[in-house]
């Protein structure tokens, strides 16, 4: 009877152990990946794609300091807040487009050249700007 | 093709040109002076005289003719040419108004407001009892009102005759409950965020300066330099134009202005990345041929 009880108890033990084993076999995994994708990224990424990432990343962040406010704040006022969230959004996505047209791995499907993409970017913007101007009050 | 001085001389006039006018556009005030009212009238076969704005209330029968005279002046103090002036006549016991246009004389700086109680269907218009006399007067910035005072109309309710259009009736007034003002957040909250959303401008300068960023390319040649230059100059500007449309213009005007700058802009924008286009292309020379 003891001598089962003793059993049971080093599985358990062994079971508990292997688990934790996994755990951290998985932990150093995805930072090894996470270490070489921005190993990767720095070393095969443009430096005109890097900077419209940066863009991209700062677009981000004012729309969630936005957002995060009207959560906290309310909704007063809800044109201020339509505007000023919504250039983020717009911006981000002609950002976007823009990192799409210009990477030169998209040269195949996408026939634009660098400067045309910039131009249709900049117009964009100039618009989306407008209807912002528009909505601020 | 037009030399880059020409380019930024036409650029800063339209640039003063949208100031000039956004300033002329301001709206001006506007005023009444040397209001007169004058009661003429025949009772008992004597005339009452004028009377003056000095007392506040004073009676009219149905004989009477009521004459005001008024000057309409803007911010200047000079006398202008309003668009409108309108005498009401307000019944304090109905609560309905009535309007009557005023002419204007004298090439517009003086009105003048006629209401005559012997005309019938004038009088069919009025209520009898305390009457509250305005005066409005409007133009395309401003607006104006003027209480005279209230006038006791001595005379009795004229039956209307009937009409197949008596459909209408004064109505009660509605009582319109308005919604709760929203409250605006706490001071020190919006005064975090206003900081907050400016981090983000601090990780976008540190991203570009790890990276290296620079203007190398923008002064390639004169070429780039030029049109990158007057190019960057024209956004500028269009934020500019977004800004002052803000404050003070109107979608039409935008419109307007941003028609001539946007053309500005898009001519020095094309001939900015061509001069950049121009930066990657090889050039060939003789050695290579």
């Amino acid at each position: 009877m003891a001598k089962s009880v003793h059993n049971t108890q080093a599985s358990s033990a062994a079971a508990v152990q292997q688990s934790a084993q996994k755990v951290s076999k998985a932990a150093a995994t995805q930072a090894f990946l996470v270490k070489r994708l921005l190993n990767s990224y720095t070393a095969n990424t443009p430096q005109s794609i890097k900077l419209i990432d940066a863009y991209l990343l700062f677009v981000m962040l004012t729309g969630i300091i936005q957002f995060v406010y009207v959560v906290l704040a309310g909704t007063y006022p809800y044109n201020s807040f339509l505007a000023g969230f919504g250039a983020s959004v717009g911006s981000f996505v002609l950002a976007a487009n823009l990192r799409m047209q210009i990477n030169p791995q998209n040269k195949a499907e996408l026939n634009i050249s660098p400067e045309r993409a910039f131009a249709d970017f900049a117009f964009s913007s100039i618009v989306l700007f407008g209807f912002v101007v528009n909505f601020l009050g | 093709m037009p030399s880059p001085t020409r380019l930024a001389a036409v650029l800063l006039l339209a640039i003063l040109s949208l100031v000039f006018s956004a300033s002329a556009s301001s709206p001006s005030a506007l005023s009444f002076r040397d209001v007169k009212a004058q009661l003429d009238g025949r009772e008992s076969a004597a005339l009452i005289t004028e009377k003056e704005l000095s007392s506040k209330t004073w009676q009219a029968s149905a004989l009477d003719k009521l004459i005001v005279n008024a000057v309409v002046q803007g911010s200047g103090d000079n006398p202008i040419v309003a668009r409108h002036v309108i005498l009401g006549v307000r019944s304090q016991e109905e609560k309905v108004e009535t309007s009557f246009l005023c002419k204007a004389s004298q090439g517009g700086r003086k009105v003048t407001c006629v209401v005559d109680f012997k005309d019938a269907p004038t009088l069919e218009t009025l209520n009898p009892g305390r009457n509250t006399l305005t005066l409005y007067a409007a133009t395309l910035d401003a607006t104006a009102t003027y209480v005279l005072g209230d006038l006791d109309f001595a005379f009795k309710p004229v039956a209307k005759p009937e009409s197949e259009f008596d459909v209408f009736s004064v109505l009660p007034e509605i009582a319109h409950t308005f919604r709760p003002d929203e409250k605006p957040a706490k001071k020190l909250l919006s005064l975090v965020f206003t900081i907050g959303v400016l981090v983000p401008w601090g990780v976008l300068l540190a991203s570009y300066v790890a990276l290296s960023a620079n203007v190398k390319n923008l002064f390639a040649n004169s070429l780039t330099a030029t049109f990158g230059s007057l190019f960057t100059a024209a956004l500028a500007a269009v934020m500019g134009l977004y800004y002052v449309y803000w404050l003070r213009l109107n979608l039409f005007q935008l419109l307007g202005y941003g028609t001539i700058i946007g053309c500005i802009t898009a001519a020095l924008g094309r001939q900015a990345l061509v001069a950049h286009a121009g930066i990657a292309a090889p050039v060939r020379t003789k050695k290579d041929m």
